[in-house]
């Protein structure tokens, strides 16, 4: 029983603790704060597509830049020479109709990368929204 | 619930962002002596007291009206809390909820524990206790929460609660036995 008087006792002198209050201006801090907030679904996709713009931005510069390299490389070379220019313009203009042939390829290609990046940032957004509702893990 | 605690988050969910401020005015105090009691500075209350709001602001759209309000916001601050103990490193492990053996207290502890329960005395008690227990002790005797509600808000089972009570209580009385600067 003096158990339980002492239980009384510490319980009655943690409820009449008096409630502490924050420093002036809190509200308006926490206010403003709230003004400034983005919207969370806004927030929560910025930045995984951000991630993925910029990783499948780095991946096509890395591909695509060693053919940049050769056909600057030998129109520099092309350049140079006699009636140059007009050479240069045949090559670029004969790359170009090449490219166009290969557009079809080309835009294939990107559809099947946009699809993959689709699929990356669904996967990140619901990750993140399962994310969001868990608790904080009890380790203190 | 209180009415005027509906009809807030009732505005609230309506759009009216204004009507926050009066749930802010209901709860500051509340949840801000709550944090600061868990990570005894200030500063670090405040900070910890208005990311739980702006949390709650923002997910207000998710609050189960089935669940008292007090116990979804003290979920969040109670998150808060603890992601800023653990950016601090004041950690504790939870392993086996290090209990160290405890004296047999049966004579004459009340008459101690009558003597050394001023509220400041009480304060400093709860500062020196592991975070885990000051928290359920002070949400199950100042905010009168039952295991249950507790369990809610810590996200812990409510066995787990209610030892983890015990425990506060039992450590409680041995640091007022030993003249409250013992470590236990």
């Amino acid at each position: 029983m003096k158990a339980d008087k002492t239980d009384k006792l510490i319980e009655s002198a943690i409820a009449a603790l008096p409630y502490r209050r924050p420093s002036a201006g809190f509200s308006a801090r926490v206010m403003a704060s709230l003004a400034e907030a983005p919207e969370p679904w806004l927030a929560r996709l910025a930045r995984p597509a951000a991630i993925i713009v910029a990783a499948w931005s780095a991946m096509v510069a890395f591909l695509s830049a060693g053919a940049v390299y050769r056909v600057l490389s030998y129109g520099a070379g092309l350049a140079l020479e006699p009636g140059g220019l007009d050479a240069g313009l045949r090559l670029v203009s004969a790359r170009l109709a090449l490219a166009a042939g290969k557009a079809a390829a080309a835009l294939s290609f990107i559809a099947d990368l946009a699809a993959a990046a689709a699929a990356a940032l669904a996967c990140t957004l619901i990750i993140y929204s399962v994310g969001a509702f868990r608790p904080a893990a009890q380790r203190i | 619930m209180a009415e005027a605690e509906t009809e807030l988050v009732q505005s609230c969910l309506g759009g009216d962002n204004s009507a926050f401020a009066g749930l802010l005015e209901l709860y500051q105090d509340r949840i801000y002596s709550f944090a600061l009691r868990l990570l005894k500075d200030p500063v670090a209350a405040e900070e910890a007291a208005q990311e739980a709001f702006v949390k709650a602001f923002r997910g207000l759209s998710s609050y189960n009206k089935a669940y008292p309000f007090s116990s979804w916001l003290f979920r969040i601050a109670h998150n808060a809390c603890m992601d800023a103990l653990r950016a601090g490193n004041r950690t504790v492990s939870l392993d086996g909820e290090d209990f160290p053996d405890l004296p047999d207290l049966s004579a004459g502890v009340e008459t101690k524990v009558s003597e050394s329960l001023d509220s400041e005395h009480i304060e400093a008690m709860l500062a020196s206790l592991p975070p885990i227990y000051s928290e359920v002790l002070l949400l199950a005797y100042r905010e009168n929460m039952g295991p249950a509600e507790i369990a809610v808000v810590i996200g812990a089972p409510e066995g787990t609660v209610k030892a983890r009570l015990y425990r506060a209580r039992e450590l409680v009385k041995v640091k007022l036995y030993r003249g409250g600067g013992a470590t236990v």
